[in-house]
């Protein structure tokens, strides 16, 4: 079988146009196709303009799954401890990020990739910290997929051992249902929003491994019910961990760092045992 | 909406396949769709019109097959039909039903000519 295009070997050569014999794919696809069909009886019957079925059972996300899993295979080869944060626009993505930076970089490399649909202006905050950003603008995109982020790793030539942080796209939907390799998707909710988006947005609830409820510091004055919003994230996802912190006062933060580093901790110690 | 980069995608493989399986026009494309994919058909359908302009899937019809999700009950332990993400079970009225399927999106089959 030729591994470019799949053809049987034997019966296209037999058809006369495919003569394996000087296959040697000098340009990755410099032979005839004209009878690349899998199916043989679809090769028997070339009629001209006849309709025919083919059953392919393709899955549709295919391609992005495939970019996911180099990028994961990069990142942990080179143990690099990554999440994918996402969040409704304005949920404080940005803020948390160069927060949780100011207390890990002494300690820790880190690089980070923004996603937004327009703009540097969210990747030049993160650099500011003195961090290693790269912003990527999806244009009509609504979140960010794995190729993207494929590329921006190879901008970023990232050093052993690090922490990357990928700020999805603004919306709570489409982001859930592309993996990008990460080791974790992190979800963030703020306290501004109403306490019934786990169960409105039920997709990325259950994806997550970790929900933020941030602006905590706003809570006295809200009427949002922090109990029945944990009840029903853990309705959709009983695994889900959860914590409440203030990206702008500083409450509870340490509890996402510990969470992190706890997290890339274990990471390296599954690695380095799978080394011995 | 990502119903656009679905959309996109689906041209993307049907070119692909137009190369293995030499077609030049598809004229019915079937997708299975898991009913807790996030899709909305309506939205589909308007993005995979736009999408599939001046392409050999312009005009072509698109079949959307739903697929219902499955899961396990983790209070009675059956496997549950489900069709959203914190319906009760069907068998002891508890809610937290692990989903195991129901997300995926396939293209099935395409109807095509040389
Ligand atoms: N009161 C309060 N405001 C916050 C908090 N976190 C972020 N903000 C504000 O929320 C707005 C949006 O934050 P940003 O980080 O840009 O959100 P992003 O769109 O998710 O990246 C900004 O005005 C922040 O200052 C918080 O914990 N408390
Ligand atoms: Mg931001
Ligand atoms: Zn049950």
């Amino acid at each position: 079988m030729c591994n470019i295009c799949g053809c049987n070997k034997t019966e296209a050569s037999a058809e006369g146009l495919h003569t394996h014999a000087e296959h040697k794919h000098v340009s990755p696809h410099d032979h005839q196709h004209n009878d690349c069909g899998k199916n043989s009886a679809e090769r028997a019957a070339p009629a001209l303009n006849k309709s025919r079925l083919i059953e392919i059972e393709q899955n549709l996300l295919s391609k992005n799954n495939h970019y996911a899993s180099q990028n994961r295979q990069y990142l942990q080869a080179n143990g690099i401890f990554s999440i994918n944060l996402i969040s409704s626009p304005g949920s404080g993505k940005t803020t948390l990020l160069t927060e949780i930076i100011k207390r890990l970089k002494e300690q820790h490399n880190i690089y980070v990739i923004e996603g937004d649909q327009q703009t540097a202006l969210d990747a030049a905050r993160i650099k500011e910290t003195g961090v290693k950003a790269v912003q990527v603008n999806t244009g009509k995109g609504c979140h960010l997929d794995a190729h993207m982020v494929g590329n921006a790793c190879g901008q970023l030539d990232m050093k052993k051992d690090a922490f990357l942080f990928i700020e999805n796209v603004g919306n709570l939907i489409c982001p859930a249902g592309f993996d990008l390799g990460e080791k974790h998707k992190v979800v963030i909710l703020s306290v501004t929003e109403g306490e019934d988006k786990p169960l409105k947005y039920p997709e990325i609830f259950h994806a997550a491994d970790l929900m933020i409820i941030n602006k905590i510091d706003l809570h006295p004055y809200l009427n949002f019910d922090l109990k029945q919003c944990c009840e029903y994230a853990k309705q959709i996802n009983p695994d889900i961990k959860i914590i409440q912190l203030s990206a702008a006062s500083g409450e509870n933060i340490n509890q996402f760092s510990n969470w992190l580093t706890a997290a890339k901790t274990a990471l390296q110690a599954g690695k380095n045992k799978e080394e011995v | 909406m990502h119903e656009l980069s679905i959309a996109e995608s689906i041209i993307d493989m049907i070119e692909d396949n137009a190369l293995r399986h030499n077609f030049k026009k598809v004229t019915k494309i079937t997708l299975e769709i898991g009913v807790l994919a996030g899709i909305e058909k309506s939205a589909l359908f308007f993005c995979f019109d736009a999408a599939a302009q001046n392409t050999l899937a312009e005009g072509a019809e698109l079949l959307i097959q739903d697929k219902p999700a499955k899961g396990i009950c983790q209070n009675c332990f059956q496997q549950v039909i489900t069709s959203s993400w914190y319906e009760p079970c069907r068998y002891c009225g508890q809610v937290g039903i692990e989903i195991n399927e129901g997300e995926q999106m396939t293209i099935k089959s395409l109807q095509v000519e040389n």
